[in-house]
């Protein structure tokens, strides 16, 4: 609960194109829950296994390989 | 984040989502903290309690407690990630965590491949270095990340074969007048959009004093062409291998869903042939009490056929004493005998013919008179009809007893009282006889 409380009062402070975005948070039936912004690639971690999977590391661009790389300086 | 005094202090690829344009977005605050300045080491129990998964992404530091958990330990993790995205690979993929711990503490790192560029390896070596002071500010990061992705448009650019001549080095000198950079400050239309891109349009720049406007102009559309028609061919191919990985998903989704549906029809089955054992047992059970209530059913028959033998014995017996009643009633009425009442009474009275037809039904004379009266001046107690009638001087019925060999004298006993005190005195008498001789 304490974590949950301490997410919530970060995200709604942080502010920045490198953080998820967050809209707010709800109580539902099987406990507490934090709306934000929905990511359509999902996880990085996954992202990459899927490169993986579909054997095309060596083509993957350097380009989009920095643009993916997270930014922790805002 | 960091500028803002916020520690993510979780922070791993898994943490990291990617946008719709594939731009990082760190998320997952909930080990997160703000720096604070006396930062005490009981804060770093929460990393060091985490799962298995954090470990990778942990600096050799922050394995021992009493190491506060810095930035600079962010800044390891970032590194890590920075390897996982240059190597398209799992990091320690097959190690045990102890071994990890050593070898992270002892300095050793991840390989770095060699497809890696160098600038890109120097960063993410400066990142996971072992003294955390070594390592660089999240704003260094931030800037070498820009200055990669400036580079890298002008790889690409050469990359797609255009012409960008060299200006150092080369015979031309590299003189821009202030008309020059005016235009240089323009966007290159390719470019437009893109926030590094400096160092492409000083390429440009040198380009422009050689050439005229309309060949320039020419040129450009050209390149604009190409550009487009190749990152056309990128997309397409990039969207074929995304259907062809799909296919596969759905495949193997479809493999999955025709086991799971076995499974539940193996399920199913079970599940029928339990209920069907469970209703044979049930069937037997059933089956067992009815035998046993038909047992009873049985018993019960026997019983009543049982009582209604005895009943019917009964009913007998009391057929005999009623057709014993009709007799005596008969008799009655046909000899009319001179006596009133019962007979039995009659007989004790010592009415004669009532005596003599007792006798001749063969009913028990000798019954014990059950009422307690005097007849006659005689005591009727514990005495017969037969007694009273041979006391009253009938010599038919003395007779009669006396064939029968019945105890005349039975239940009188003041009579045999009197028998036997004569013959104790008789006895003493003789004894008082024999001591008298003796002497």
């Amino acid at each position: 609960m304490q974590d949950f409380l301490n997410e919530a009062e970060l995200l709604s402070k942080m502010n920045s194109p490198y953080i998820i975005r967050f809209f707010g948070t709800s109580r539902i039936k099987e406990g507490e829950c934090i709306v934000m912004e929905y990511a359509t690639n999902g996880t990085l971690f996954h992202f990459l296994e899927l490169q993986r999977k579909k054997k095309c590391e060596s083509t993957f661009s350097w380009g989009k390989r920095y643009q993916i790389s997270p930014e922790v300086y805002c | 984040m960091h500028s803002q005094g916020v520690l993510h202090r979780d922070m791993k690829s898994l943490n990291i989502l990617l946008d719709n344009d594939l731009t990082a977005k760190i998320s997952d605050f909930g080990l997160s903290k703000i720096k604070t300045k006396n930062q005490t080491a009981s804060s770093n129990i929460y990393v060091q309690n985490n799962v298995f998964g954090s470990l990778l992404w942990k600096a050799p530091e922050s394995f021992s407690i009493r190491n506060p958990y810095t930035d600079k330990a962010d800044i390891y993790a970032l590194g890590i990630v920075f390897w996982e995205i240059a190597s398209c690979q799992v990091p320690y993929e097959g190690f045990d965590s102890d071994t990890i711990k050593d070898s992270v503490k002892s300095g050793e790192r991840l390989e770095i491949p060699s497809t890696c560029p160098e600038s890109f390896k120097e960063l993410i070596e400066l990142c996971w270095a072992q003294e955390p002071k070594r390592r660089p500010t999240a704003s260094i990061v931030f800037e070498k990340i820009s200055q990669l992705m400036g580079q890298i448009q002008k790889y690409d650019s050469e990359n797609l074969s255009f012409s960008v001549p060299q200006i150092y080095g080369s015979n031309s000198d590299p003189v821009i007048t202030f008309q020059e950079v005016s235009k240089m400050e323009d966007p290159h239309p390719i470019f437009t959009g893109s926030t590094q891109n400096r160092y492409v349009t000083d390429n440009q720049s040198a380009q422009i004093n050689e050439e005229s406007e309309i060949e320039k102009k020419i040129r450009l559309a050209k390149e604009k062409q190409q550009f487009l028609l190749l990152e056309k061919k990128k997309r397409e191919d990039e969207e074929e291998r995304f259907r062809e990985y799909e296919k596969i998903k759905q495949q193997e989704e479809q493999k999955r869903k025709q086991d799971t549906i076995e499974k539940e029809n193996q399920r199913i089955d079970k599940e029928r042939k339990e209920e069907q054992e469970r209703i044979q047992k049930e069937k037997r059970l059933q089956e067992e009490l009815e035998k046993k209530k038909k047992e009873e059913e049985e018993r019960k028959k026997i019983e009543e056929e049982k009582r209604k033998q005895e009943e019917k014995e009964i009913q007998k017996k009391d057929e005999k004493k009623e057709d014993e009643y009709e007799r005596i009633e008969k008799w009655k009425s046909t000899y009319r005998p001179d006596f009133e009442g019962n007979i039995f009474e009659a007989a004790a009275k010592g009415n004669l013919p009532s005596i003599i037809y007792l006798l001749e039904i063969g009913e028990n004379i000798n019954k014990k008179y059950p009422i307690d009266e005097k007849y006659g001046g005689w005591h009727m107690k514990n005495s017969t009809p037969l007694h009273f009638s041979s006391r009253y001087g009938h010599l038919n019925v003395v007779e009669y007893l006396v064939n029968q060999k019945a105890d005349i004298n039975a239940k009188n006993d003041w009579v045999a009282f009197f028998y036997l005190m004569i013959l104790l005195f008789i006895m003493l008498l003789k004894k008082v006889i024999l001591v008298l001789l003796n002497i």
